[in-house]
């Protein structure tokens, strides 16, 4: 039997009939072929094929996950009502627009920052957020009876509004008592578990809910080389609850230089914080009082 | 009209010699039929564009990937004649079966590198692939011949 190189020779050859090359000079070409592109353009085309995938996930995936949530019952829309004094006087100050249609104004929503936290206590340096079910949570400090002589020393509350706007008592929950500086941080992850940056005793840290009603919580000191400064300008969350903080350094007077602080900033300070008891973390939930 | 007719002997030249190798090639590639009409098609292009592709370092490679271009418009599927007893009954039956298994860059190095002789760096620069490459495809694809046919090759 021949061998394989000649069959495959034969094969090749004899299936396949050469083309005349004069013929090619005489023919009308009916359609303009493109090239396929040069090998060295091709990474190049790969790679902006690649980001443009990369792309359009990152964005669908943010549109998925961030998009919002249009199931909030229709009853708890703001009730337009009409207001009578207001509107007597301005058709006193022009008569000439009796024909006018009656002035509408939309009634405040019983949603009053005095009222959700605790009228009781004098709370300041509030930070909102919404959860994904549109339930507003704060943040504040609270001033705590106990610390008359320490001004500096506060609680920081966190309340949980049960509804949109907040008509039913808040849940009001007390995290943790420090000498504060500058306003507190707050935000939620996709679980709508709170996440509280705040400049404690040991010096910028985040506390970490275990759930959304924040029954237990974990800190977390913010590191960095040259020594802790002031946590300031904002806390973000990326995907898996990594911390992102935009801080500012206060030695600059005013003219903070942003930093952006993520996890490998990030110590465990759990441990230190339960032996050493430097900072009176306490976690008690106080929906009775309110 | 010099121009023209110089242009023209050149090309009939090059096409002369490059005709062979890009059928073969396309032909190991796509099919018999659509290699033949790929081949036709490229240097139809070729002579088109004669003026910018003579000037190119290595015109033949380019024009194979005109040819393979081609091919994919016409999303013509590698399709290999069964060989006629009558035509070719040396040849093993099954060898085109085989040869179909295997990737397109494998078929390609068999075919030119082992079975019509090509050296492995012509092959490269038609193919617009290292030398290397071409030898990791032939391995590859005359292990699948091998498998495939239960033969013992002599390379």
């Amino acid at each position: 039997m021949t061998d394989l190189r000649t069959q495959l020779r034969d094969y090749l050859v004899e299936t396949t009939e050469p083309i005349g090359v004069e013929e090619l000079l005489t023919v009308e070409r009916p359609e303009r072929l493109s090239p396929a592109p040069r090998r060295r353009w091709r990474a190049a085309l790969a790679f902006a094929a690649a980001v443009v995938v990369v792309g359009l996930s990152v964005g669908l995936a943010a549109l998925l996950l961030g998009g919002d949530d249009e199931t909030v019952p229709p009853a708890t829309t703001p009730v337009v009502t009409t207001v009578g004094p207001e509107v007597t006087s301005t058709t006193e100050a022009a008569p000439a627009t009796t024909a006018a249609p009656p002035l509408t104004t939309v009634a405040p929503a019983p949603l009053l920052f005095d009222e959700v936290i605790d009228g009781t206590a004098a709370a300041f340096y509030t930070s909102m957020v919404l959860t994904s079910d549109g339930n507003p949570v704060t943040a504040s400090y609270v001033r705590d009876p106990a610390f008359d002589d320490e001004p500096m020393t506060s609680a920081i509350r966190l309340v949980r509004c049960l509804d949109p706007l907040c008509a039913e008592p808040p849940l009001t929950i007390d995290l943790a008592d420090v000498e504060w500086q500058g306003a507190p941080h707050l935000t939620v992850d996709p679980l709508d578990r709170p996440v509280v940056g705040f400049y404690g005793d040991d010096g910028p840290t985040i506390l970490f809910c275990d759930d959304a009603a924040c029954s237990g919580f974990a800190t977390r000191l913010v590191e960095e080389p040259g020594g802790a400064r002031h946590l300031g300008g904002g806390l973000g969350l990326r995907p898996r609850r990594l911390p992102v903080v935009r801080r500012g350094d206060v030695r600059r007077r005013g003219a903070s230089r942003p930093r952006l602080v993520s996890r490998p900033f990030l110590r465990h300070g759990d441990e230190d914080n339960d032996r050493d008891d430097r900072v009176q973390l306490r976690s008690r939930a106080l929906a009775g009082r309110t | 009209m010099t121009t023209t007719r110089s242009n023209q002997e050149a090309f009939t030249v090059f096409a002369r010699e490059a005709e062979p190798r890009l059928r073969h090639a396309l032909t190991a590639a796509v099919g018999q039929q659509a290699g033949r009409d790929a081949t036709a098609e490229a240097l139809s292009y070729g002579w088109e564009h004669w003026d910018r592709i003579s000037a190119m370092e290595n015109p033949a490679g380019y024009l194979y990937r005109v040819g393979r271009t081609a091919a994919r418009r016409r999303r013509r599927r590698a399709a290999f004649l069964p060989v006629p007893a009558s035509r070719l009954p040396h040849v093993e039956p099954r060898l085109p079966e085989v040869m179909r298994r295997l990737t397109e860059r494998q078929r390609v190095a068999v075919f030119l590198a082992y079975g019509m002789g090509w050296t492995r760096r012509e092959v490269a620069e038609l193919l617009g692939i290292s030398a290397n490459a071409v030898g990791a495809h032939l391995s590859r694809g005359l292990a699948k011949l091998r498998s495939g046919l239960g033969v013992t090759l002599d390379d």
